[in-house]
């Protein structure tokens, strides 16, 4: 497809409807340290199971497919992401204590990575995406990529990195949102997925795929992107089921 | 021939609200009606829409709440159902950058677009910037040697952005940038920040000498504020301290998300008003940087702004405002 110059994707262990050779939730992005040389004030040394779970998928499109055009400088590079509820947890995680007991229980090693931004800016640190960099939220699937194709055409970049993450743990939101799909047979599929599009991508070549659902499980704001994959290899990427 | 420029058609701004709604209906009611339903709306804020009173009750009252963002269905009351509404997260640039791309959707698509911020003062966001010791003790002093931080504010914003020929304020330059340096901290030598500069200059199609006066980012804390000046004077050298400039935090709080849209209407305003906003006296005289801070309120007749913003994890957004003569 026009301006889709590669993919990635990521998910957990044991993710039943995905796989039945699980890769790429791999250790080194849990104990992910910034790049050496650069001087934080203190370490981020564990990176949340969201970020990880974003980190590993853009791992697999830069690093294992070699998806980056070398002739794209980092400050031409963008990204934008779109993380839906999967910060909500650790919202949570760090209000927790300073609900219960006061300002001093923040943490600050928790607050940075308590938005949906610390996806982008950390996956900007890691990857060395020097250009805009941002997240996105929207309640249909085309947001992102309307971000990324604005981004692209405004000038901003010469590519961008689009990419989703869904990811579900014990709070409500994500138990009530399993369960809604679960009363139509769709088990929740945590994953990370991220494409790469040039100006030559056309939003309106984004289209729905009424069998992913089936086929992979609620994928959240990462099913326009598996829908994308899809388009490009009919049979998925060699995992699907 | 030519499109008519991109413009700022329309803008309302509310300080400390007694809470978001009551901010969003106050801009709302201040905005004349629009010329045609927007094409789309840009939403702006630091978290996921969701503050922390709203965490403590939702944890409290699960699973009798349905989880729903208010300022997404706030926004679609105001301009309609069918509108798409997009959250724009990229910490304390979101404002500008929900503008931003409110611009290139209507270079893109025609029509109009909103931009939208808003941000509280809770708990969550206190205790987290305090955790990180970015909170000034007193009152906020960017740019001094004895500068400590900010201090947190709350704030809603709305502007409605177009083509018009006639419009008082024009939009021409927008840009953003990522340092990749660091989760909080910003690059030690404005690296991103100069970046974003050249390209918001590149866009409006100006020469750095050509820019009449500057809104700085002014943060106060002791790392952005010297990246700040680094970034400046790669750009503009021995010209620097020449170049008009001003800050808004001091007077207005840092209102997070929601700084790059409020502190851009209230920016325009004053383009549009030939004034330049002064600084307080003492804290001229304990400037650690070089910059064209004045005591006093300036008249002067400037063409344009450039507005500076960043935020955590080195993000770097710029806009540049054109006053039409």
């Amino acid at each position: 497809m026009r301006g889709v110059l590669g993919f990635g994707y990521a998910h957990p262990l044991g993710a039943e409807c995905l796989t039945a050779a699980p890769r790429r939730f791999t250790a080194p992005h849990l104990a992910w340290v910034p790049a050496a040389g650069r001087e934080p004030p203190w370490k981020v040394r564990v990176v949340p199971p969201p970020t990880a779970l974003w980190l590993s998928a853009l791992d697999d499109l830069i690093r294992v497919r070699g998806a980056l055009p070398a002739d794209c400088p980092p400050e031409r590079r963008g990204l934008c992401v779109d993380a839906g509820e999967a910060y909500l947890g650790l919202q949570h995680a760090f209000f927790r204590p300073v609900a219960s007991g006061g300002p001093r229980e923040a943490s600050p090693l928790l607050f940075p990575h308590t938005s949906d931004a610390s996806a982008a800016s950390l996956a900007a640190i890691e990857f060395n995406l020097r250009g805009p960099a941002l997240a996105v939220r929207g309640d249909h699937g085309r947001t992102l990529v309307h971000t990324a194709g604005l981004l692209l055409r405004g000038g901003l970049a010469d590519v961008v990195l689009a990419g989703a993450v869904h990811y579900s743990d014990s709070l409500w939101e994500s138990r009530a949102r399993a369960e809604r799909f679960a009363a139509r047979g769709v088990p929740s599929a945590d994953c990370a997925v991220a494409v790469l599009l040039n100006r030559d991508f056309e939003e309106h070549d984004l289209v729905d795929d009424p069998d992913l659902d089936l086929a992979l499980g609620d994928t959240g704001p990462c099913r326009p992107l598996w829908a994308l994959i899809r388009r490009i290899r009919p049979a998925g990427p060699p995992h699907f089921k | 021939m030519n499109a008519p420029p991109i413009a700022l058609l329309d803008a309302a701004y509310c300080l400390r609200p007694a809470d978001s709604d009551a901010g969003w209906r106050r801009c709302r009611a201040a905005l004349r009606p629009l010329p045609q339903p927007p094409g789309h709306v840009y939403s702006a804020s630091i978290l996921n829409g969701m503050t922390a009173r709203q965490a403590v009750l939702r944890e409290a009252e699960a699973p009798t709440v349905v989880p729903t963002d208010d300022a997404v269905a706030t926004l679609r009351r105001f301009f309609g159902p069918a509108v798409p509404v997009t959250q724009v997260h990229s910490a304390c640039t979101s404002g500008a950058v929900a503008l931003g791309l409110a611009a290139l959707t209507v270079r893109a698509q025609g029509g109009v677009a909103i931009a939208a911020a808003h941000e509280e003062r809770s708990l969550f966001n206190t205790s987290g910037f305090a955790a990180l010791q970015t909170l000034s003790r007193g009152r906020p002093r960017p740019f001094t040697r004895g500068r400590d931080g900010f201090r947190l504010a709350a704030g809603v914003g709305l502007a409605v952005v177009g083509r018009s020929a006639d419009a008082a304020v024009t939009l021409t330059g927008f840009a953003m940038t990522n340092d990749a340096h660091h989760p909080t901290g910003p690059h030690r030598e404005g690296d991103g920040l100069r970046r974003c500069i050249e390209a918001c200059l590149a866009d409006a199609g100006l020469e750095p000498g050509e820019v009449a006066c500057l809104k700085f980012n002014a943060v106060g804390t002791p790392y952005s504020d010297a990246a700040e000046y680094k970034a400046l004077r790669a750009v503009w050298g021995a010209q620097l301290p020449r170049l008009p400039g001003y800050a808004l935090k001091p007077a207005l709080g840092h209102l997070q998300g929601a700084s790059g849209l409020v502190e851009t209407v209230v920016a325009a305003r004053y383009l549009q008003r030939g004034l330049v906003p002064p600084v307080a006296r003492a804290d001229l005289d304990d400037l650690e940087f070089g910059l064209g801070l004045a005591a006093v309120p300036r008249r002067l007749d400037y063409a344009n702004v450039l507005l500076l913003f960043s935020g955590f994890g080195g993000q770097n957004a710029c806009l540049l405002l054109e006053r039409r003569v």
